[in-house]
């Protein structure tokens, strides 16, 4: 393949002039003619029974039009592998916050006003709020009929545990009687988070004459969402169209529908539009926070610092129900030992209900927790040994050949390189001040492939229309990255190509955003529609040049014959001929994941990792002992890309991570009060300001080529995975302790930095 | 609920004494604003304050700085006058919240939300301020800003100025965060030193967010009289202040022990920036 | 309810607003200026950031009554008549200031009436002024050099302490 022109340069994002006007539409921007308001009833307590939902009063007052509740909607459970939860109480409310109705009314005052006037009966309850009591013999359920729920077989469910993973390998136990070996223990606690995304949710439904609905959102699984929900009401999934707006910002916590269902829902029950656009406060209420949690460590390494063992437990709180809480526990377990040569090993991962929200795949979910802990844990290991953290991790790391924590054979490893440059940017091993300090976190990260359909249609008037399934939620993957793809296949520049962006009626389904998937599977479907449709213009030029096709090119929006440029045709003409447009479909391929042993896992599931990438961040920070003051003063992040595809791309998502990484390990902790109320206000929420943001320095690893598209690899994730850790362990040479709980406040590392 | 935008200061005394305990006094409106759009029964008369020419007026008559109760953060940063006379003011109002609060949240307005660690409240404490109050039955009062803070809040009460005596003092403020910008103090530490030479004649030593309310730290100031400007009285006054004058709360946002720690660390910076600049650090 | 007159990019535009209805309330559903963003509607995020006589403020907190007879900007008007782009606005795409462009019109705002007053911040500055608009994707590293780039282009220009939004007078679409 000849060295792309388009994909891999540095341009600006397609999107951008419209936004930087103002112009951009996202949801509660869009303007729907006669729309009414909705407004959902939420509970106020943390565990209840519903015994009687009474909208007599409600449906009285003026300008109501609508109300849906558990009485008037489908009874059937929602069904996240486990189905636990229901779109109204049935009759259990599990969260403070959880909706228990909605209405549709004239105004926003006035439905809110009826929805505060929804007369709800409530048993109230002893909730459970903390996990480590969930797991008591004695805590009260949080689902108390647990057991009659269907569940996929792979799913653990008993009590209050909803989920349950290991892996183990050798013998632990032996390891850590071992004479020749240090042992050291650690324990941690993580705070649950927010995903932090600016737009707070919004959705609008309309009913259609034809009996079908159109819903608008920004969602980062819009075909997802409206299978789930055409299957929940009854309707053939292609009445429902879901039409995505750009989305300002995701994380992970946009991909379960919230404002969509209740908008829908009213909107089925009558003839006008339903918008929902939410508060900030109220999206708190209903948010899908980072799981918080605890964590053990055990680990022993030989005095010339080899590790031999090690034994690691997570505990997730992951609240009310499943939802897609699962993989952070998978991830955990996978992210525990890694990416370090340890023969005996003894992991495992339990996810807890508690009667607190539902925590979701917020990025990189249990990357930031489970490096946090694990690395801060081996500096302090490595200290014990007198070691150098940076050389402990080069002593250790994988090279090829190595085997993962599943078994999965690894090549194209690249974690000591990734360390190296980390510390080169920080200027590791040069002296530092009193108060200052260095640290160094690495892991591993996997790649997916989303599954994803692509249109292309080069038109006769010179437009060019690419449609994917995949939604924009800002990361530029789609409305740049995949034009960038196009472009370079049909020999376009990429600022002519149209972008239609998941709509449902363009028939283009995606996954979703996600798992570090978007360039992968999105990618690999566009690159094959532009493939198609490049297919068909070549033989259409064959004759209109009259040449055979190896001797073709495109170039500049043109069919030429290669090495005599006047002999072209405009790629409209082509079109043209072919009766109007030439259209080009493509799809992504189902990836085989690495072979592994499944003899060392217990219900995993997610034990081979799809074209790995490695990660490693460096961090220096001046600590202020006196006040436990934390600034952050550069941090380095080199990450194995693959090949970045949209460079500006790569190094946004490592830039926006690593200041996401500062906030989750500093400043940001979703609290919840005694009865379980969440305080989701950014006023108690603190995420990073340009102040609080340190320099940062990216370095892209393009040596190591995945299986994506150009050989790219995911980028979303792992920049918030190690600069936490990093922080951590700056802290800690710093001060000579950090904190074993996240956020490390002020507070927090003033107490660290006294006991030292 | 009703809408006023009187012109004079007695016509929003008339309004406030109407429809007392209802009537609300609308400033810069950060703080209005969530009460009443979460409480809209609890307001029935809203008076718009700054159509009232006489409240924003900042003047020196050579002994007292008067400053109108709805000149912004962002103006008192700015202002000569202030940054001549209150220093303090001018220091606390420049890292008030973020930009976009300094153009309209005003001295009073900070003054009157009574927050414990309000980094306005905090450094009118220690220049000796005082509030000028009007209301219809009793006329102009003044009341020490020391007092101001610990008080009820008065519906029918206008604050109209504050006073600020002038002070040939040098002024240092010290303030904790959890993040480094945009936030409320979590302990803040204004400071004020009048020295003859290099010994101290008068101290003035303010704490936010270490008591219920700002408080001087009357003990390190009493102790701090007469003593020689230097490092060694900077650690010993702030010792005093965290530990005898400080009573600071446990919350959510940080524990008294710390608080406590934050009192002292800050007081002593602060002593030290202004002995370094009165040239009189050893 | 009150009347009002506030002089939206240079154009004025009589409304009726309650006393305590927010300046964003009135500008996105009102005057149909969707540019403006809420994120969190209580003043901690500054997306909803315009220019009240050329200053910062948050609108979501700005009660309407006090725009009468003020100018306020907002991001629609910071191009020129014709089109052209601010340079702070040209300056974010270039050096790649946005990502997802929920936080970039307040962020324009608050960066383009930092440089009317200083037409030289250091990079040190320009966070500080910065402070009150969170960004979620970014990281903010190419907004600042986004905003040095656009102060040299003003400097450049003689553009240096010129209002935001005075050379435009489009009229908001509503």
């Amino acid at each position: 393949m000849s060295t792309p022109i388009t994909v891999g340069s540095r341009r600006p994002r397609l999107d951008a002039d419209a936004k930087v006007r103002g112009q951009t539409r996202y949801t509660a921007d869009i303007a729907l003619e006669g729309a009414l308001a909705g407004a959902v009833a939420r509970s106020p307590h943390a565990f209840a029974r519903v015994v009687r939902v009474d909208v007599t009063r409600a449906a009285a007052m003026p300008g109501v039009r609508a109300i849906v509740y558990a009485g008037n909607t489908p009874p059937q459970p929602l069904d996240f592998g486990i189905k636990d939860q229901h779109l109204f109480p049935r009759p259990y409310a599990r969260y403070a916050g959880e909706p228990v109705a909605a209405v549709a009314a004239d105004s926003e005052a006035q439905a809110r006003a009826a929805a505060a006037a929804i007369d709800v009966e409530y048993e109230v309850l002893e909730p459970v709020l903390d996990a480590q009591r969930a797991l008591e013999a004695a805590s009260p359920l949080v689902h108390p009929d647990w057991k009659s729920y269907e569940k996929l077989p792979t799913r653990v469910l008993r009590g209050n545990v909803c989920g349950y993973n290991r892996i183990r390998r050798g013998d632990v136990a032996a390891a850590f009687e071992r004479s020749d070996v240090v042992v050291h223990a650690s324990e941690f606690r993580f705070s649950p988070g927010l995903p932090g995304y600016i737009e707070p949710r919004a959705a609008a439904a309309r009913r259609e004459t034809d009996g079908g609905l159109t819903v608008w959102c920004g969602s980062q699984s819009p075909y997802d969402n409206r299978d789930e929900l055409a299957k929940f009401f009854g309707l053939a999934p292609e009445r429902v169209r879901f039409i995505n707006q750009f989305v300002g910002g995701a994380f992970g916590g946009k991909i379960i529908m919230a404002p969509e269902w209740y908008a829908a829902a009213l909107a089925l029950q009558c003839d006008r539009p339903v918008r929902m656009a939410w508060s900030r406060h109220e999206d708190g209420l209903h948010a899908f926070p980072r799981h918080g949690g605890t964590a053990s460590f055990r680990s022993a390494a030989t005095a010339d610092g080899r590790l031999v063992a090690m034994r690691a437990s997570f505990i997730y709180d992951t609240g009310a129900y499943i939802g897609y809480g699962t993989g952070t526990a998978l991830i955990s377990t996978m992210l525990a030992s890694a990416p370090y040569r340890i023969p005996d090993l003894d992991l495992e991962a339990t996810l807890v209900y508690t009667n607190k929200h539902v925590a979701g795949p917020v990025r990189a979910p249990g990357g930031p927790q489970a490096n946090y802990a694990k690395e801060l844990h081996l500096d302090e290991l490595a200290a014990l040994l007198g070691l150098d953290p940076l050389e402990f991790r080069l002593r250790n790391a994988w090279e090829d050949g190595d085997r993962g924590p599943g078994g999965q054979k690894l090549s194209g490893v690249r974690v000591k390189e990734a360390l190296r440059k980390a510390a080169d940017a920080v200027g590791w091993g040069t002296p530092a001040r009193p108060g200052s300090g260095r640290g160094i976190a690495c892991t591993w990260w996997f790649s997916s492939c989303g599954e994803s359909k692509a249109r292309v249609e080069v038109r006769a008037d010179g437009t060019i229309l690419l449609a994917s399934g995949n939604p924009e939620v800002g990361t530029g993957a789609s409305s740049t990255a995949l034009p960038m793809m196009a472009a370079e296949v049909l020999g376009v520049d990429p600022a002519r190509i149209t972008v239609v962006l998941s709509d449902t009626a363009t028939d283009t389904y995606d996954s979703g955003v996600g798992g570090s998937s978007s360039t992968f599977g999105a990618g690999m479907a566009v690159a094959a529609a532009a493939g198609d449709a490049r297919t068909k213009l070549l033989a259409l030029a064959e004759d209109a040049l009259e040449a055979r096709t190896e001797d073709i090119e495109l170039r500049d929006g043109r069919a030429l014959v290669r090495g005599s440029p006047d002999h072209s045709v405009p790629l409209a003409d082509l079109a043209r001929k072919a009766g109007g447009s030439v259209t080009g479909l493509g799809e992504s391929a189902e990836q085989d994941d690495p072979e592994f042993d499944e003899s060392l896992t217990e219900t995993h599931g997610f034990a081979s990792w799809l074209a790995p990438s490695y990660t490693a961040s460096a961090a220096h920070v001046d600590v202020d002992r006196a006040t436990g003051a934390v600034i952050v003063r550069k941090l380095a992040t080199a990450q194995d890309v693959g090949y970045a595809v949209n460079p500006v791309g790569a190094i946004g998502q490592i830039e926006g991570g690593a200041v996401m990484g500062v906030g989750w390990a500093l400043t940001e902790a979703l609290a919840f009060d005694e009865r379980g109320h969440v305080k989701p206000d950014l006023k108690d929420y603190l995420m990073p300001t340009a102040v609080d943001a340190p320099e940062i320095e990216t370095i892209l690893i393009e040596s190591s080529p995945g299986v994506g598209p150009y050989g790219l690899k995911g980028v979303g994730e792992p920049p918030i995975t190690t600069p936490p850790a990093a922080i951590a362990c700056a802290i800690r040479a710093a001060v000579g302790a950090a904190p074993h709980e996240t956020p490390m406040t002020p507070e927090r590392v003033w107490r660290a930095a006294r006991q030292e | 609920m009703q809408y006023f935008e009187p012109n004079f200061i007695d016509e929003a005394l008339v309004l406030l004494d109407r429809f007392a305990p209802h009537a609300r006094v609308l400033a810069g409106g950060s703080l209005l604003g969530f009460g009443v759009r979460a409480r809209p029964s609890e307001a029935t008369a809203i008076v718009n304050v700054k159509r009232i020419p006489a409240l924003r007026e900042i003047s020196f008559d050579g002994a007292t700085l008067t400053i109108g109760a709805l000149v912004t953060a962002r103006e008192a940063s700015g202002h000569e006058l202030i940054r001549a006379h209150a220093p303090l003011l001018a220091l606390a109002a420049s890292g008030l919240g973020a930009r976009q609060l300094r153009t309209v949240a005003t001295i009073g307005g900070n003054l009157c939300s009574r927050h414990n660690a309000a980094d306005i409240s905090t450094a009118l404490l220690a220049c000796d301020a005082r509030c000028l109050l009007a209301d219809i039955a009793s006329g102009p009062t003044s009341v020490f800003a020391v007092d101001f803070v610990r008080a009820q809040s008065d519906p029918r009460t206008l604050l109209t100025a504050i006073e600020v005596p002038a002070s040939d003092a040098v002024v240092d403020y010290q303030k904790m965060q959890t993040r480094r910008a945009f936030e409320m103090a979590v302990v803040g530490a204004a400071v004020a030193v009048e020295l003859d030479g290099g010994t101290v004649r008068a101290a003035r030593v303010a704490l936010g967010g270490a008591a219920a309310t700002p408080v001087r730290a009357a003990q390190a100031e009493s102790w701090l009289r007469g003593k020689p400007a230097g490092a060694a009285a900077a650690r010993e006054a702030a010792r005093i202040a965290a530990e005898r004058d400080a009573d600071p709360p446990n919350d959510a946002h940080a524990s008294a022990e710390y608080r406590r720690q934050l009192a002292g660390v800050l007081t002593e910076r602060a002593l030290h920036e202004i002995f370094d600049l009165a040239g009189g650090a050893r | 309810m009150q009347p009002v007159t506030p002089i939206v990019n240079g154009t004025p535009r009589e409304v009726v607003v309650e006393p305590m209805q927010t300046l964003l309330a009135v500008l996105r559903d009102q005057l149909g200026l969707t540019g403006t963003k809420e994120g969190c509607g209580t003043g901690y995020c500054g997306a909803c950031t315009v220019l009240v006589d050329g200053q910062p403020v948050n609108a979501c907190l700005y009660p309407a009554v006090d725009a009468d007879r003020r100018d306020v900007t907002t991001i629609e008007g910071l191009a020129a008549d014709g089109g052209a782009l601010h340079p702070v606005q040209a300056a974010f795409i270039e050096r790649f200031g946005l990502q997802c462009g929920y936080c970039t019109p307040g962020m324009i705002l608050a960066a383009a009436s930092l440089l009317a007053e200083n037409p030289q911040p250091s990079a040190e500055q320009t966070r500080a002024a910065l402070a009150g608009n969170i960004c979620r994707c970014t990281g903010y590293q190419t907004i600042v050099a986004a905003v040095q780039d656009a102060a040299a282009r003003l400097r450049e220009q003689g553009r240096s302490g010129e209002t935001p939004g005075t050379r435009s007078s489009i009229r908001s679409r509503a």
